[in-house]
């Protein structure tokens, strides 16, 4: 995983090659950044991004609230509001920077290469169609198929997600279904031109754990029959625990760690991380207090000097007051702290 | 029924047979003509300083239940008794000074504060309105609430959008606090709070409790929160108590085939556990609580169903140590273990920097709250 | 949905039972006796008392009240005093021409006022959504009486393009009744129009900046079908029913804009009836204005069902 920051100097390396996956990386992400023009005030909300994605693999994004994750993945899609957001970097998908292409192009991949599922299933289907018509209509738009025959691929996709009659369920609207069926149908949606990227933003925080089991089982599903990229963008590590095999951890719009989902749960090397896997109860431990991590996120109009976590951190030094790069920890693993290996830590207290 | 725990001292709070109908539509004659049954005849007790959990997917009732108990609303059936006095008995005015006792945290921290409203208002307004302390003594008695729950006095003169929403949450706890309740009755309380923050917001409800002696009604659908702040939980399904009991007991040895299924789907964030899920998933989804499945609503998703379970009733079987539950046939069902596996033990070394987070941060130019 | 649409035809009764009452004592709460009115100066009594009871004058309330529903039910709506016509006849000569006005309107309001909202939802915060604001704003602001003098001025007097006034019915001159007929439909459509755009604009905002648009981009699908397909189809059905409540409005706005234009419909037989205390037209002509608005609703009402497939099922 290469997520350093300022971009490594091999950048110009073939593009082409990285992109269509010598090394099994179908989507590349590098330096990106987003910002927000406010009236007054400008919000870096996504600060030099960098992430790969490979085949038939799946990244989880976890990160506090507001760290830059929808955001990341909008971008991904080029569906932020153009009139605001600025967006700058390198998104490779396929031989080609994603950022750079016409927006006609852009219009062919989204539905078709790379889709997204969203996080509010209540409303993200549009309730004055049947979720038959809706699933049908990104297969008429991608394929050049029939009415009927997208209707009948519709109905096997409604059916490879486990709804139930799925024939009848095609004709019914978004109102007659459960939040957990809806977001099976968004996932039908998604999955219906078979895509080579999958972008699932908190797929399962509306739903409940016994429905989000299931989703999560699909998912793995998918991965393993179609070699489906995932990107599964969640605030629950036991999510990523379960359903990754990678992980991306953010703060403040940056990477802040990245790595194995063994490495990571194993012994995180960024204190944030730390923080966060202390702050959850385990079911198999018992644990009197939990981690809290004092402070704040600080103010994305003005993002802090030096190192961003710095004022919750308690292993802080004089040094974080400049800004720390990506440096890797073990092969693969890699931390944005001056501090690393944190192992070395755990004498001083 | 009523299922008490091995204590000696006579209960806080009792419910029996506490049931809550919403009518959904009526004929033009105003008979009902559909009905939710949001809370069916469920009963349980409550001792001072306990907190008992209720758990159960979206819809079961929770939140219902836990008004019904503050008679927020009214129930349509049964009785709530609070420290020897009947709730459901009172007129409007007696319970308004009943309401003291037992009080609210809400799930949202920021639609539950009045923006226009500085925190020390809030915190003094049910002062004033309970009369709790002398005029003269209000704002000591602000400052020192504001204290106890982490917050610094100074922060009194401040609104509520220059607070993060773990503070606000403090700030909604010190509200509820400020009529000296013994009951503080937590829907949802740290929902919509990320990971980090949710664990201050629990480390303090734990704190508070072992200073101020409260007792908790905490209504959550996160099992793993539960675990870790609850002494006994009651399991919901669809208006039902289904299993009711010590956490301990809940979580190592469930009996109901729902409790097994919630247990077995939460993703552990942690290694290695080698745990089957599937053995214990439920099928299908949530029925409609408008026309509930006859018998044991578990059976048109139950893993162990059986014909008979269409026709059985679902009251609760109570073992001599009040582990309760409401599976006719549980004593047949297969053993189960390892529900939630055991997972790699933390490394001490991690576990060292974890307890880094407790001390005062260097410099201590940031508080931890 | 048919048990839904029985329930609203149930709840009519009492509406229209209550609309009667209304109707009906309107006469009595006006001022003057209107057997006085047409006797003339200094009748003498039997006069008085003759037109008393030809007009049915001299009953008691109640029974007055009964004739009056027992003829409306059978399509009579008693007799004008002024014209000594049928006032089932008076309603039916000048209803065509009111409606044909109304009818205009709303087409012209529709168009305009969903187009405009339309796209200045989709520019928003554009120079073109400004000047749509201050458009709408205009029609909804600007006096119906005085825009149709200005238009007077500027077409008839000025251009020479349109006639001033009068009214030519459709079946005579198609060309001609087009001429008489559109600036006052103009008129009327105006301030309508300024309301449904603002509130098209409203909703489609609100529908671009849903989930199920973002879905729908997130399928690949192009910005015209996204706009059209799924966001028009959630905005416009509230439309419906303010369509249908401002047409109604549209007929009892003509009164002012007929008198402007001496166009002979609605609205200047109400005026004319009502300075000479003629009761049973203006009777009629509330009685036919009210069941117009009520059926209106009811077909806002159905068109709200059947766009609407959470209501439908
Ligand atoms: N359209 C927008 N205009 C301005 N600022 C925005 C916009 N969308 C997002 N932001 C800001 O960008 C930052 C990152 O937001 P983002 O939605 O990516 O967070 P997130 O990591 O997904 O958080 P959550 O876990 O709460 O979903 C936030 O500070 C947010 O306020
Ligand atoms: N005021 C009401 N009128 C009608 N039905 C209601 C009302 N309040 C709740 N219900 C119904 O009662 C049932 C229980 O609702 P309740 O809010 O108690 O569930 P909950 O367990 O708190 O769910 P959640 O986890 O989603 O908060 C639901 O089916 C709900 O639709
Ligand atoms: S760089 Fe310093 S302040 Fe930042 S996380 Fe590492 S130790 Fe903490
Ligand atoms: S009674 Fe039957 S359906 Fe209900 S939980 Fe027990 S085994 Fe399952
Ligand atoms: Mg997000
Ligand atoms: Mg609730």
């Amino acid at each position: 995983m290469d997520a350093s920051n300022p971009p490594p100097a091999q950048e110009p390396l073939a593009r082409d090659d990285r992109a269509s996956g010598s090394d099994g990386a179908v989507l590349t992400v590098n330096d990106l950044r987003v910002c927000f023009a406010g009236d007054r005030t400008t919000t870096t909300a996504v600060d030099g991004v960098s992430f790969t994605l490979r085949k038939g693999r799946s990244l989880g994004v976890v990160g506090e609230s507001g760290s830059g994750k929808s955001v990341s993945s909008l971008a991904v899609l080029r569906l932020l509001p153009t009139d605001s957001a600025q967006i700058s970097g390198e998104i490779l998908f396929a031989g080609q920077d994603l950022l750079s292409i016409g927006e006609k192009q852009m219009r062919n991949l989204r539905g078709n290469q790379i889709s997204m599922i969203f996080q509010e299933p209540m409303t993200s289907l549009n309730p004055s169609y049947t979720v038959g018509d809706q699933v049908a209509e990104t297969i008429l738009r991608h394929r050049s198929v029939s009415k009927a025959e997208a209707w009948t691929q519709a109905v096997e996709m409604l059916r490879l997600v486990r709804i139930p009659s799925p024939e009848t369920r095609a004709r019914q609207y978004p109102h007659n279904l459960s939040g957990g069926m809806r977001q099976r149908v968004m996932i039908a949606m998604a999955l219906a031109c078979e895509p080579q990227v999958l972008i699932a933003d908190e797929p399962t925080t509306a739903l409940d754990v016994t429905i989000q089991a299931q989703i999560l089982d699909l998912l793995e599903n998918l991965k393993s029959t179609t070699g489906t990229a995932i990107v599964l963008i969640t605030h629950d590590l036991g999510v990523v625990a379960e359903a990754c095999d990678d992980v991306i951890v953010m703060y403040a719009g940056q990477v802040v760690e990245s790595g194995s989902v063994e490495q990571i749960f194993s012994f995180p090397q960024h204190p944030y991380t730390v923080g966060l896997l202390g702050s959850l109860p385990r079911l198999d431990e018992e644990r009197d207090e939990l981690v809290a991590i004092g402070g704040t996120v600080p103010d994305m109009t003005q993002p802090p000097a030096g190192c961003r976590f710095a004022a919750r951190c308690p292993f802080r030094i004089e040094k974080c007051a400049e800004t720390p790069p990506m440096l890797e920890v073990n092969p693969g693993h890699t931390s944005r702290c001056w501090r690393t290996p944190l192992e070395e830590l755990a004498d001083e207290f | 029924m009523s299922f008490e725990t091995t204590s000696s001292q006579p209960p806080l709070l009792v419910a029996s047979d506490v049931s809550k109908h919403f009518t959904l539509r009526r004929t033009i004659f105003g008979r009902p003509l559909t009905k939710v049954r949001a809370v069916d005849d469920i009963s349980f007790s409550l001792q001072p300083g306990e907190t008992l959990a209720i758990v159960g997917e979206s819809g079961c009732g929770k939140s219902t239940l836990g008004r019904v108990l503050m008679r927020l609303i009214e129930p349509s059936a049964g009785a709530v008794t609070l420290d020897g006095v009947e709730l459901t008995a009172l007129s409007n005015r007696d319970m308004l000074a009943q309401r003291s006792k037992i009080q609210l945290v809400f799930q949202d921290p920021y639609a539950s504060l009045n923006p226009r409203m500085t925190i020390g208002q809030t915190v003094g307004e049910p002062l004033m309105l309970h009369n709790v302390v002398p005029k003269a003594q209000r704002a000591e008695r602000v400052k020192e609430l504001l204290k106890m729950v982490g917050l610094r006095p100074e922060h009194a003169s401040r609104y509520p959008h220059e607070f993060s929403g773990g503070q606000r949450q403090r700030v909604v706890i010190a509200r509820a606090l400020a009529s000296e309740p013994k009951i503080l009755v937590c829907d949802e309380a740290v929902s919509a709070l990320d990971v980090s923050i949710q664990a201050q917001v629990l480390n303090l409800l734990k704190s508070l409790q072992k200073k101020l002696g409260l007792a908790y009604i905490f209504i959550s659908h996160d099992l793993s929160v539960v675990k870790h702040i609850a002494d006994r939980v009651a399991v919901m399904y669809l208006g039902k108590v289904v299993e009711l009991g010590e956490t301990r007991k809940i979580f190592s040895t469930p009996r109901h085939p729902y409790t097994r299924a919630l247990l077995s789907a939460i993703p552990a964030a942690h290694l290695g556990h080698g745990r089957d899920t599937a053995a214990h998933a439920l099928a299908g989804d949530l029925p409609s609580p408008i026309d509930p499945p006859s018998g044991c609503r578990l059976h048109t998703r139950c893993p162990h169903a059986r014909p008979e379970c269409k026709a059985v009733d679902m009251s609760l079987d109570v073992e001599a140590d009040g582990h309760a539950n409401a599976c006719a046939f549980w004593k047949e069902l297969p053993q189960t273990d390892d529900l939630l596996g055991k997972g790699r033990a933390t490394d001490p070394r991690l576990a060292k920097l974890f307890a880094a987070f407790s001390n005062p941060l260097p410099e201590g130019e940031q508080a931890p709250c | 949905m048919l048990r839904l649409l029985g329930h609203r035809l149930l709840q009519l009764i009492p509406t229209i039972f209550i609309l009667s009452l209304i109707i009906f004592s309107l006469q009595h709460l006006l001022p003057g006796d209107p057997a006085l009115a047409l006797a003339g100066e200094n009748p003498d009594p039997e006069t008085v008392a003759a037109i008393r009871a030809r007009y049915g004058l001299d009953q008691p309330i109640f029974m007055q009240y009964l004739y009056w529903v027992g003829g409306v039910l059978t399509g009579d709506l008693g007799l004008s005093m002024r014209h000594n016509l049928p006032v089932t006849t008076l309603v039916l000569q000048k209803l065509p021409v009111t409606l044909q006005l109304a009818i205009m309107g709303i087409v012209l309001a529709l168009v305009f006022g969903v187009v405009g909202g339309v796209i200045a939802a989709v520019r928003r915060n554009t120079s073109i959504d400004y000047a749509a604001n201050v458009v709408s704003l205009a029609g909804i602001s600007v006096p119906n009486f005085w825009l149709g003098i200005m238009l007077i001025l500027l077409f008839s007097i000025q251009l020479r393009w349109l006639p001033a006034s009068g009214y030519v019915p459709l079946s005579v001159d198609w060309r001609m009744n087009l001429a008489t007929t559109v600036m006052p439909a103009f008129v009327l459509g105006t301030a309508i129009a300024g309301i449904i755009m603002r509130h098209t604009r409203s909703a489609m905002i609100q529908a671009l900046e849903s989930d199920y648009v973002r879905t729908a981009r997130a399928k690949g699908l192009s910005p015209t079908v996204v706009v059209v397909k799924h966001a028009m189809r959630n905005a416009l059905t509230p439309i419906i029913t303010l369509g249908a409540l401002e047409f109604g409005a549209l007929l009892s706005g003509a009164v002012l804009t007929e008198q402007i234009f001496a166009i002979p419909g609605f609205g200047k037989l109400i005026v004319d009836a009502v300075f000479t205390r003629d009761y049973a037209v203006v009777q009629g002509v509330v009685l036919v204005t009210a069941l117009f608005y009520i059926t209106l609703n009811l077909l806002a009402d159905i068109g709200y069902i059947l766009a609407n497939p959470r209501l439908r099922s």
